[in-house]
């Protein structure tokens, strides 16, 4: 009985040690940090001029564990900090938005990038309706690119390292 | 209801290319050249026969909208440059349509309060959650390129002497400054057709000799004669013009003249404007609209546009109270006394400040 359980613990150890190495083989702890928005560098491209409805961080600050991501912006009523932890377990979580609304997200890495599934949804004469937006963060050195998709359109918003 | 829907959307989708292919490519100015198909082609299958009414003229009837619309561009974006209307279709229009939608409700954020600050419209204007059922990228449907033709040398030279007449003035210096739309007495014609944010309903009439055309917004009524007679005398002008209609088999065509110039449809010269409207029932609930403007003195050729109008039951005219209260026109003047008021104490204090602007157009307007 003993050993059962001593393999069965070891067993469920041994996956959790894989589960956690396969996480962070795919993360990217360099999405750590302090984040810095720059605004001459961020562009538009595709169709439309932008990406409605988000409004821009001027600061991000950015936390990575093994199971989630944490991000803080200053996208709140009169530059209050939002806190949005995006899990990586697969799993939806609520995110904050627009009041009245539904607002979550689901994220994952894909290699060295996070992409994040923001959909936001509220209830109109025929039922629930949303919208979906993507954003995926992406690292370069000193420079983190967040590409916020829309449809046909994705906005590049740049963030550079702050010197800490 | 919604299969009902999900036929009717996939019934304009069919319809926009067949009225897209319908189109005659123009190149010039005689007035054969300009014309463009009266009768817009019908889907693939027997043709689909519109009633009669008891005295023999088609049976237009009904409460129609075309609220599916209020995200079609007018003209075709730049990103579709060198395509045209019949290109844009099938999975890539759905697309097109989708993203629109998306755009709308990611800016109609204002539910209750939003903590950006990003408020849009609020959210029982409700026309704006069916974009996905419109039926179109773009509204103009000739010239090919769907671009509205170049103004003239003389239009050009009449909105400049418009904007010199207007120089000095504040945008809400008196209620004359606000738009028509603004102070609730008329989007004209064909502006009381184009789809906006709400009030995007239609109902049409018909006794012999008559069809009558009820607009929700603004809750103007059009009484068209059908009888084939003449305009009225040039010197009578009026806000939505004198319209004389006629039938071309199954087509309504409805022209109208004798515009007034602070009503006119962009700009154009209201002693020479002529609207023409065709109205073809081409489906159990679908009317094909499309209208042709031709004004020497503005434009360089004849254009036109066109979207559908769908009978929606649901879609009932109801009553239009165009400002809340009554108190829209009196807050916008006092607002516009208080911005000023408010740039003369900056200035005692040696700060030099603007009035701030507000704009003309009232929402949605083009």
């Amino acid at each position: 009985m003993r050993a059962t359980v001593f393999r069965f613990v070891a067993t469920a150890a041994l996956c959790a040690a894989v589960c956690v190495s396969a996480v962070f083989a795919q993360g990217n702890s360099a999405l750590a940090g302090v984040w810095t928005f720059d605004r001459q560098a961020s562009a538009v491209g595709g169709r439309g001029s932008n990406v409605p409805g988000f409004p821009q961080a001027s600061e991000l600050t950015i936390k990575v564990t093994a199971t989630e991501v944490t991000v803080d912006g200053d996208t709140g009523s009169a530059g209050a900090i939002q806190t949005s932890v995006y899990k990586l377990d697969g799993s939806t979580t609520n995110v904050p938005g627009p009041l009245g609304w539904e607002t979550t997200a689901k994220a994952a890495w894909q290699g060295e990038n996070l992409a994040v599934t923001i959909r936001r949804t509220i209830t109109g004469p025929n039922g629930p309706i949303g919208a979906n937006v993507t954003d995926v963060y992406k690292v370069t050195g000193s420079v983190l690119t967040i590409e916020r998709t829309l449809g046909a359109t994705t906005q590049k918003l740049i963030y550079n390292r702050k010197a800490s | 209801m919604h299969s009902r829907i999900l036929i009717s959307a996939g019934g304009l989708m069919l319809t926009a290319v067949a009225l897209a292919s319908a189109v005659v490519p123009l190149s010039g100015q005689s007035a054969s050249e300009r014309r463009v198909s009266a009768q817009p082609a019908q889907p693939d299958g027997p043709r689909w026969a519109a009633p009669r009414l008891p005295w023999g003229d088609p049976d237009l009837q009904g409460d129609y909208t075309n609220k599916y619309e209020q995200g079609t561009p007018f003209e075709r974006p730049d990103e579709f440059s060198g395509r045209t209307l019949e290109d844009v279709k099938g999975d890539e229009l759905a697309q097109i349509l989708q993203e629109r939608q998306d755009r709308v409700l990611l800016q109609t954020v204002l539910a209750g309060g939003d903590p950006a600050g990003n408020l849009g419209g609020p959210l029982h204007w409700q026309d704006q959650f069916d974009i996905t059922k419109g039926s179109r990228p773009w509204f103009v449907i000739d010239p090919p390129d769907g671009k509205i033709p170049a103004l003239t040398p003389a239009a050009r030279q009449r909105l400049a002497a418009r904007q010199q007449a207007r120089r000095g003035r504040g945008q809400a210096d008196s209620w004359d400054d606000r738009s028509l739309y603004d102070r609730c007495i008329t989007r004209g014609m064909p502006g009381s057709m184009m789809p906006v944010i709400y009030g995007n309903s239609y109902r049409i009439l018909q006794a012999p000799g008559v069809v009558v055309i009820q607009y929700e917004m603004v809750h103007e009524t059009r009484v068209i004669p059908v009888d084939g007679g003449a305009h009225a005398n040039a010197a009578i002008r009026q806000h939505m013009g004198d319209a004389r209609g006629h039938w071309e088999g199954d087509t309504l065509v409805v022209e109208t003249t004798n515009f007034r110039a602070e009503s006119v449809y962009r700009d154009a010269d209201p002693a020479t404007l002529k609207v023409t409207e065709r109205y073809t029932r081409i489906s159990p609930d679908r009317i094909d609209w499309r209208v042709t403007l031709e004004d020497p003195n503005t434009w360089v050729r004849p254009w036109t546009f066109g979207m559908p109008l769908v009978r929606n039951d649901a879609e009932a005219i109801v009553e239009y109270a165009c400002h809340e209260g009554n108190r829209a026109m009196a807050n916008i003047l006092s607002a516009a006394r208080a911005d000023e008021r408010r740039v003369e104490e900056l200035a005692r204090q040696g700060i030099k400040a603007t009035v701030s602007d507000i704009p003309t157009a009232a929402e949605g307007e083009r």
